[in-house]
């Protein structure tokens, strides 16, 4: 039994990578202001992470892959057979999702939006 | 009636670094474009508005903004009515 025990030591002193991935991403994600959400897929769509409003939530996440493959039919002409999109950004009234790509990875955050003060005049970029 | 909306088209045209757009009705017809916007992109226009308005169906259309490095397309369903304005970044 103490054998075993000693065995099994490092297996639980040590993280996985995996679980150390899911901390660095969640850890990046927190830093976002005014983030309520995150997605991490795979190009096919399948939930790799996810944190917030927008946890496990596998709708979004359909949603949000065919948004892409509609997008990559987007106007030849406006945008060249080179030119792919970088940035997709989605404005609803108080909050937005920003969708990226990244090393073979769709990024998608979820950001509240705050409604400048009436007396500022100050624009939010 | 096209007078009207070629009057609007006209209008985002001359605002600065517009340089196309298009206009659509909901089975993804073109209604009018001009410049860089070209007709055949009206079908996808509509499905990609529908398919945003499917993230929240309770709430009023969002816009959806495509970027690449050197321009973006602002896409807006307005009721039955869905808009792109081609632009060039500043």
């Amino acid at each position: 039994m103490a054998v075993l025990a000693i065995f099994s030591l490092p297996i639980q002193l040590y993280k996985t990578n995996k679980e150390i991935q899911e901390i660095e991403v969640g850890a990046i994600m927190d830093k976002i202001p005014d983030q309520i959400g995150y997605l991490v897929l795979t190009e096919d769509g399948a939930v790799l992470e996810s944190g917030g409003e927008l946890e496990n939530d596998e709708r979004i996440a359909t949603i949000i892959t065919d948004l892409i493959t509609l997008s990559n039919e987007v106007d030849s002409v406006a945008f060249g057979p080179s030119e792919n999109f970088k940035k997709i950004s989605i404005t609803f009234d108080d909050h937005w999702y920003i969708i990226c790509l990244s090393n073979k990875k769709i990024y998608v955050v979820k950001r509240n939006i705050h409604t400048p003060l009436r007396e500022s005049n100050e624009i939010n970029v | 009636m096209e007078n009207d909306l070629d009057k609007v088209v006209e209008e985002i045209m001359s605002m600065p670094n517009v340089n196309g757009c298009l206009i659509a009705d909901p089975q993804g017809l073109c209604l009018a474009s001009k410049g860089a916007a070209h007709v055949d992109s009206a079908g996808i226009i509509v499905a990609i508005s529908e398919q945003a308005c499917k993230i929240q169906p309770n709430m009023k259309p969002p816009t959806v903004c495509l970027e690449t490095d050197k321009k973006q397309c602002l896409i807006q369903r307005h009721g039955t009515i869905t808009g792109a304005i081609f632009k060039l970044k500043t």
